[in-house]
C-alpha cells in the first residue's frame, strides 16, 4: 500500500518543490527573504485546508466539487451572525463549521446511500449552496469582526512571527495524517479507494466511512473559510470560486490518484506549496497574465499525466 | 513414431528475475494428438508454451518444428507458422465482431486497400462451421458467453490454419454443456492431424481428453505418459513429488451444535424458499450446476444482498443480517467465489488485505502498531503457508493459490465461527488444493463450522460431511453424514439437474 | 493556480445542463408591483405603438443576481418602470453567471411570451445570438445591457441588436486614470488585473494606463481573477517584489477591497494611492475612510433605467442611437457624501 511514509510517489513530489524553490531564488531575488516565505505558506494555507478534506474524499474514489460554494456559505452565515446577530466569535465559528459538516453530510448521504455518482452529487450541492448563500447575502459584503477572530487570519504566536493560519494549517495536517494512518478510519478510507466491494465484502460499513469522509471535506472547507474570511476581515458572496480545482490539483501533483487507495496526505501539502510557490513566483516576477494562462495549463497537464505515469511505474515496479 | 512428430523442444531453459523458471526442459508433440501438460503452478508449463508460442524470446534451447530447426522470436511469426496459443484470459476485442477479431491480424483486403467485409464475414462462418458453432460471425464478441468467446478464439486460431493449438485452462470458466463442445471440437480438431497442447488442472477432464500426458514440476522436465498407461495418483504424485496419502484428506471430527441454521430464504426468483443448517466441527457442502443459487444463497446469508424472506439464526439465536458488517459481526464469514475482485484490493500488501477483518488486534492505545500488524500477519501467513517473499509483497503479484490462502488468512483472522468457501479451489495447482482442503480440516477440528460450495463433485464427495444439493434455487438434495461415504454421482447429479423424485 | 474561468465554467454548465435537465426552471422571475399581469400578445408585425403603455411588457434578463451590480439594476429598472406605468420582468438564470443556458431559455420564454421588447446582459458572447436572432425575427427590438456579443457571429447568423446600452469602460478608467495623476505624485504603479483574456479586464487596465504619462511606471500587472483572497495575496506579493510601489490600480470592487487589506496587514496604507473601480458599498466606505483615493461609479439605477427607456423607445417604433453609454462618474473624497 502505498502510503508509506516517504514512498517514490513522494521523493518525486518532493525534488519538484525542493527544484522550484532553487529555480524562483534565482529568478527572484526577493524570493528566498523570510517575508516573502511566510508569505507563501500564508496564501497557501486556505488552499492547504480546503485539501485536506478533499483528499480523504479522493482517496475513497470520489471528489467533492462544492467545497468553494461550502467555503462561501459558512463563511457568509458566520459573518452574518458576528456581525448581524451578535454573536462572539467562537460560537459563530461553530456554526460555520457546522454548516460545513452538514453539507457534508448531505453530500455524504447522496453519494454513499443514494449511489449517485460524486462528481454529479457534488456538482448539484454546489449550486445549491452557492445559491443559499447569494440569497442570503444579497449581493453584499458583510465586514466588521471581532479582533478576536480577525486574529485568526493575522495573528502570530506570541513571540514569533509565525502566522496562527499556518500553526493551524500544520496542525489540522497532522491530525488527519494520524487518523489516515493510526486509526481505523484510515485503514477504511485506504481500502474503500482500493477496492469497495471487497471492503464492503469483508466487513466494513462502507457507507458509513464514506459518509464521514464527505462529512469531514465539508468541516475542512469551513477551517479554511474562517481563516480566509479573518484574513480578509470580510465574507464576501462569490468568495470561494473555483477553489475546488486548487484544492484537487494539490492532490493530484502531490500524488493521489483520482481513482483512490493510494496516496499521502503530507503529498497534498507538498503539491499546494508547489502551486503556491508557483504563484507567488509569477506574481514576483511580473510574468504576464496570458503567459500565465499558459502555465497553468501545462501544470494542469502535468500533474494529470504525472498520476498516469505513476499508476503504471507503480504497477511495472510492482509486476517483478 | 518419429514421423508423427511435429514438434520437440530440447534443452530449454530461460531466466527470470531471480528464478530459473526453465531448467533444460523438454516436450514433445504429435500430430493429431491432445497432449496434456501438467504441473503445479509456478512448474514452468505456460513458460514452455509461452517461448513456442513466441511470446517469452530470451531462451536457450533447441526448438525443432516440422523437422526444421527455427527461433521463436515473435507471435506474429508464430502464427504464420502454424502456432497458436489460446489463453485463459482470452484477448478478444469486445466492441468488434466475431469475424473482425478472427481475422484481426490479417483482415482480408480488396485490391485498393480496403477491408473486404463480404469476403470476411464468409471466411469467418466457415471457420465457426467448421468447428460446429451456431455463433453469429456478426454478433459483437460483448454479447458472447464465455464459452463462446474461446470458440471464437479456436476459430481464429484455426485461421492461420495452425497444426499446434496450445489452449491455456480452457474449461475453467465453461459450462458443461461448453466443456461438452469444446471436447466434441477438440476430436474434430484432431481428426485433421491438429495437436492440441492443454494445460490444465481438472484431472476428470486430462483422463478424458488426453493421449499423452508430460508433467513438469521446478521448471524441469518429470515425465511423459500415456493416458492409458498411468492412473490420476501416478500423476499427482509426479506432480507434486511426493506421495499423496489421500487425494481429499478427510478427518473424523464428531460434529457438535448447529452454528447456523437458515429457514425459509427467499429471494426474487433465485432464492425459493431454502432452509439449512451448519453444525460446528463439519464441512457442510453445496454442490449443484451453474445457475443453480448457491453463491447467491451465500451471499444472502452474508448480508451482502438482501432477501425477501426468511430468517437467520446464529448458535440458535436469531440475528438480523442486513450487511456484511451484520454478518461478520456475528461470526459469519464469507471467501467470495471472485476472490481477486471481491476478495482481495489487488493493489494492496497482504498486510492490508489481511488486517482489515481485525484492526483491534493490532491496536495499541496510540493506534494501528506496524510491529503487531506484521507479527500478526506473520502468524496468519504461517498458518495457511502462503508463499511471499515479504508481507509488504502486493497481492497481485502472487500465484491464484497464494491469492486464496491471503483471502483464507483474512477471515482466519476475524476469528469468525461460521466460514463459508465459495468455490476455494477453482483455478488453484493441485498441491495448493490440498493444503486448503488441510485448512479445511484444520478448522472442523477447532469446531468451526464450514460451509463449501463447488462445482467438483468429487470434491464435494471427498471432503464434506454433509452434502446440499441445489437446483434452480431450491434444494433438491441433501447427504447426511451417514449416506456421504456411499452415495453415487448418479444420485447426486440428479439431484443437481432436477430429475430426481422428491 | 489560477482558476479557469469561463471555459471551464462553461464545461461545468453544460455537465450540470444534463444532470439538471429534469429539474426544470427555477429561474428568477420578479414581476414589478402592481402591474403584474402580462397578456399573451401574438406577434404581428408592427411593434406596439398602438398599445397602452400599461400594456407594454419588457423583459429585462441579466446574466445572475450574484452581486449588487445586477440587484441595484433590478430596483432602478423596477423603479423606472412604475414610474412610466410599463410592465417588466426582470429576470436571472438559477444557476448564476455559469448558466448560460438558463439564460437561453429565459430569452426564449420571454419571446414565446411576445413580449415588446428585451434587454439583455449575455453572459457569453456568442451563445445568446441565435435567440437574438428569433427575438429580430418575432420583431422584438433587442437592447444589449454591459456586456456585448461576438457580432461577427451574429452577423452571419443574420441577426441583429437594435441597440447596446453599456458602460465605455476604456474611458471610464481613463477618467479614474486622469483623477488619479491629479491627486497621486508621479511613482511607480501596480495593476492587480481581473481574468485574464476578459474583455472587462483588459479594457479597464488599458483605459487607465493611457491616461499615464511619464513619470507614471507600471512596474507590475498581475491577474487576480476577480477574487478577494486571491487580490490580496497578489498584491502581497507584488509589494514584496516591489516595495517601493506607490499606486495601485484594481480593476474591480472584490479585488481594491483585498488588495487595501493587504496593503494595510502589511502596514504600506501611507505610502500607497489605491484606485479602483465598481463603487460598491464597501468602496464608499473605504473613501470615507481615506483607505481608498477613488472609484468609478457607474450609476446602475440609472444605467438600468436608461436601458429601460431605450427599450421602450423601440418598442414604441422610435429610433435610438446605435450605441447609449451610461454616465460614469468619478468618486472622490470629495463627492463621496453624496452617496449612503
Amino acid at each position: 500500500m502505498k502510503k508509506l511514509r516517504f514512498s517514490i510517489n513522494n521523493i518525486a513530489t518532493l525534488v519538484v518543490l525542493l527544484v522550484l524553490l532553487l529555480v524562483m531564488s534565482i529568478l527572484s531575488p526577493v524570493f528566498f527573504k523570510s517575508a516573502n516565505l511566510i508569505n507563501v505558506m500564508q496564501q497557501v494555507t486556505v488552499n492547504a485546508i480546503v485539501a485536506v478534506g478533499m483528499t480523504v474524499v479522493i482517496l475513497t474514489g470520489g471528489i467533492d466539487l462544492s467545497v468553494g460554494s461550502i467555503i462561501a456559505l459558512s463563511g457568509m452565515i458566520m459573518a452574518k451572525m458576528m456581525v448581524e446577530g451578535d454573536m462572539n466569535s467562537v460560537a459563530a465559528i461553530f456554526v460555520g463549521i457546522l454548516i460545513g459538516a452538514v453539507c457534508g453530510l448531505i453530500n455524504g448521504f447522496l453519494i454513499a446511500k443514494c449511489k449517485l455518482q460524486p462528481m454529479i452529487a457534488t456538482l448539484g450541492i454546489m449550486q445549491v449552496a452557492r445559491g443559499v448563500d447569494l440569497t442570503i447575502a444579497q449581493g453584499r459584503t458583510v465586514s466588521g469582526f471581532k479582533p478576536f477572530f480577525r486574529k485568526i487570519g493575522v495573528g502570530t504566536i506570541p513571540g514569533t512571527t509565525i502566522p496562527v493560519q499556518i500553526v493551524l494549517m500544520l496542525v489540522i495536517y497532522l491530525l488527519i495524517f494520524y487518523l489516515l494512518r493510526y486509526r481505523k478510519f484510515g485503514r477504511y478510507i485506504y481500502s474503500i479507494g482500493g477496492n469497495e466491494e471487497a471492503t464492503r465484502l469483508s466487513g466494513v460499513n462502507v457507507e458509513r466511512y464514506k459518509m464521514m469522509a464527505y462529512v469531514l471535506c465539508g468541516v475542512t472547507a469551513a477551517i479554511a473559510s474562517v481563516v480566509m474570511t479573518a484574513k480578509l476581515n470580510s465574507a464576501v458572496p462569490t468568495a470561494g470560486e473555483g477553489y475546488e480545482l486548487d484544492a484537487v490539483s494539490s492532490s493530484v501533483i502531490g500524488g493521489i490518484s483520482l481513482t483512490g487507495g493510494v496516496g499521502s496526505l503530507w503529498g497534498t501539502l507538498m503539491g499546494a506549496m508547489i502551486i503556491g510557490v508557483i504563484k507567488n513566483g509569477l506574481n514576483l516576477l511580473n510574468v504576464s497574465s496570458y503567459l500565465q494562462q499558459v502555465v497553468t495549463g501545462i501544470i494542469v497537464i502535468v500533474a494529470v499525466l504525472a498520476d498516469a505515469f505513476k499508476t503504471k511505474a507503480v504497477g511495472r515496479k510492482k509486476s517483478n | 513414431m518419429k514421423e508423427k512428430l511435429i514438434l520437440e523442444m530440447e534443452d530449454i531453459s530461460i531466466q527470470f528475475p531471480g528464478v530459473l523458471a526453465l531448467d533444460h526442459a523438454r516436450f514433445d508433440l504429435r500430430r493429431g494428438e491432445v497432449h496434456v501438460l501438467l504441473g503445479e503452478n509456478g512448474a514452468g508449463k505456460s513458460t514452455i508454451m509461452k517461448i513456442l508460442s513466441g511470446i517469452n524470446t530470451d531462451y536457450s534451447g533447441k526448438v525443432i518444428y516440422k523437422s526444421e530447426e527455427i527461433q521463436c522470436k515473435n507471435v506474429q511469426e508464430q502464427k504464420r507458422r502454424g502456432i497458436s496459443m489460446i489463453f485463459q484470459e482470452m484477448n478478444l476485442l469486445r466492441n468488434l465482431s466475431v469475424a473482425e477479431n478472427i481475422f484481426m491480424s490479417q483482415r482480408p483486403t480488396t485490391k485498393i486497400g480496403n477491408i473486404a467485409w463480404k469476403t470476411m464475414m464468409k471466411n469467418a462462418r466457415k471457420l465457426l462451421d467448421s468447428i460446429g458453432s451456431d455463433i453469429s460471425e456478426k454478433a459483437l464478441v460483448s454479447t458472447l458467453s464465455v464459452g463462446q468467446m474461446q470458440m471464437v478464439e479456436i476459430a481464429k486460431a484455426l485461421s492461420y490454419e495452425s497444426d499446434i493449438i496450445i489452449m491455456d485452462e480452457p474449461t475453467s470458466a465453461l459450462t458443461e454443456k461448453e466443456v461438452d463442445n469444446l471436447f466434441r471440437i477438440i476430436s474434430t480438431l484432431k481428426e485433421e492431424d491438429v495437436a492440441i497442447v492443454y494445460i490444465s488442472h481438472r484431472m476428470e477432464e486430462i483422463m478424458k481428453i488426453s493421449d499423452r500426458i508430460t508433467i513438469f514440476r521446478d521448471g524441469k522436465y518429470i515425465a511423459t505418459k500415456d493416458k492409458t498407461e498411468t492412473t490420476i495418483d501416478e500423476i499427482i504424485a509426479l506432480m507434486v513429488g511426493r506421495e499423496l496419502q489421500d487425494y481429499y484428506p478427510r478427518i473424523q471430527v464428531k460434529p457438535g451444535d448447529k452454528r447456523l441454521e437458515v429457514k425459509n430464504i427467499r429471494q426474487g426468483n433465485t432464492l425459493k424458499n431454502l432452509s439449512f443448517y451448519a453444525r460446528e466441527g463439519e464441512i457442510t457442502g453445496f454442490y449443484g450446476l451453474m445457475g443453480a443459487g448457491r453463491t447467491e444463497l451465500m451471499r444472502a446469508v452474508f448480508g451482502a444482498d438482501t432477501i425477501d424472506g426468511g430468517d437467520i439464526y446464529v448458535n440458535g439465536k436469531q440475528k438480523k443480517i442486513r450487511s456484511c458488517k451484520a454478518a461478520k459481526d456475528s461470526g459469519i464469514a464469507l471467501l467470495t467465489e471472485d476472490r481477486k475482485h471481491q476478495g482481495l484490493v489487488l493493489d494492496f500488501d497482504l498486510n492490508a488485505n489481511m488486517s482489515v477483518t481485525n484492526l483491534a488486534k493490532i491496536m495499541n492505545a496510540f493506534g494501528i502498531n506496524s510491529k503487531k500488524e506484521n507479527r500478526n500477519s506473520q502468524q496468519l501467513v504461517d498458518i495457511v503457508n502462503v508463499k511471499t517473499p515479504s508481507l509488504k509483497q502486493v497481492v497481485k503479484n502472487l500465484s491464484g493459490g497464494n491469492q486464496q490462502k491471503v483471502v483464507i488468512a483474512k477471515w482466519l483472522n476475524s476469528e469468525s465461527s461460521i466460514i463459508i468457501f465459495d468455490e476455494p479451489t477453482r483455478g488453484i495447482d493441485v498441491g495448493s488444493k490440498v493444503e486448503i482442503y488441510k485448512l479445511m480440516n484444520q478448522l472442523k477440528k477447532e469446531q468451526k463450522a464450514i460451509i463449501m460450495v463447488s462445482s467438483e463433485l468429487t470434491e464435494c464427495m471427498g471432503i464434506s460431511d454433509r452434502l446440499y444439493i441445489m437446483h434452480e434455487g431450491k434444494i433438491t438434495g441433501c447427504i447426511d453424514e451417514d449416506r456421504i461415504r456411499n452415495v453415487s454421482e448418479e444420485e447426486i447429479i440428479k439431484y443437481a439437474t432436477g430429475s430426481a423424485d422428491e | 493556480m489560477k482558476k479557469m474561468g469561463k471555459g471551464l465554467a462553461f464545461l461545468l454548465a453544460v455537465v450540470m445542463i444534463f444532470s439538471f435537465s429534469a429539474c426544470g426552471n427555477g429561474n428568477d422571475q420578479t414581476d414589478t408591483a402592481g402591474t403584474t399581469d402580462t397578456t399573451d400578445k401574438t406577434n404581428d408585425g408592427d411593434p406596439a405603438d398602438a398599445k397602452a403603455d400599461g400594456d407594454i411588457t419588457i423583459a429585462f434578463i441579466v446574466k445572475s443576481l450574484e452581486n449588487q451590480f445586477f440587484t441595484d439594476a433590478k430596483e432602478g429598472a423596477e423603479a423606472r418602470a412604475t414610474e412610466l406605468g410599463i410592465n417588466i420582468n426582470y429576470l436571472a438564470p438559477s444557476g448564476g453567471q455559469a448558466d448560460i443556458e438558463g439564460e437561453v431559455q429565459l430569452m426564449e420564454d420571454s419571446i414565446i411570451k411576445g413580449v415588446d421588447a428585451i434587454i439583455i446582459d449575455c453572459s457569453d458572447n456568442a451563445a445568446l445570438n441565435s435567440s437574438i436572432k428569433k427575438a429580430n425575427d418575432a420583431n422584438i427590438p433587442v437592447v444589449l445591457f454591459n456586456d456585448t456579443v461576438d457580432m461577427d457571429d451574429l452577423d452571419a447568423l443574420g441577426g441583429h441588436i437594435d441597440s447596446y446600452v453599456g458602460l465605455n469602460s476604456v474611458e471610464a478608467a481613463k477618467k479614474v486614470g486622469e483623477y488619479c495623476i491629479e491627486n497621486s505624485e508621479p511613482g511607480k504603479v501596480a495593476i492587480i488585473e481581473g481574468m485574464s483574456g476578459v474583455v472587462a479586464s483588459t479594457e479597464r487596465v488599458e483605459g487607465f494606463k493611457s491616461a499615464l504619462p511619464d513619470g507614471f511606471e507600471v512596474v507590475a500587472s498581475q491577474p487576480a481573477d476577480w477574487d478577494k483572497n486571491e487580490a490580496y495575496n497578489v498584491m502581497q506579493n507584488i509589494l514584496t517584489a516591489n516595495p517601493d510601489v506607490s499606486i495601485v490600480w484594481a480593476v474591480s470592487s472584490t479585488m481594491g477591497m483585498g488588495a487595501i487589506q493587504a496593503i494595510e496587514d502589511m502596514k504600506m496604507q501611507d505610502q500607497i494611492d489605491v484606485y479602483d473601480f465598481d463603487c460598491e458599498a464597501d468602496d464608499v466606505k473605504a473613501i470615507k475612510e481615506g483607505k481608498l483615493c477613488a472609484t468609478l461609479r457607474y450609476p446602475t439605477h440609472e444605467w438600468a433605467a436608461l436601458a429601460l427607456d431605450t427599450a421602450l423607445s423601440l418598442a414604441k417604433g422610435e429610433q435610438v442611437e446605435d450605441a447609449v453609454y451610461t454616465e460614469v462618474q468619478v468618486i472622490t473624497p470629495d463627492n463621496a457624501d453624496t452617496l449612503n
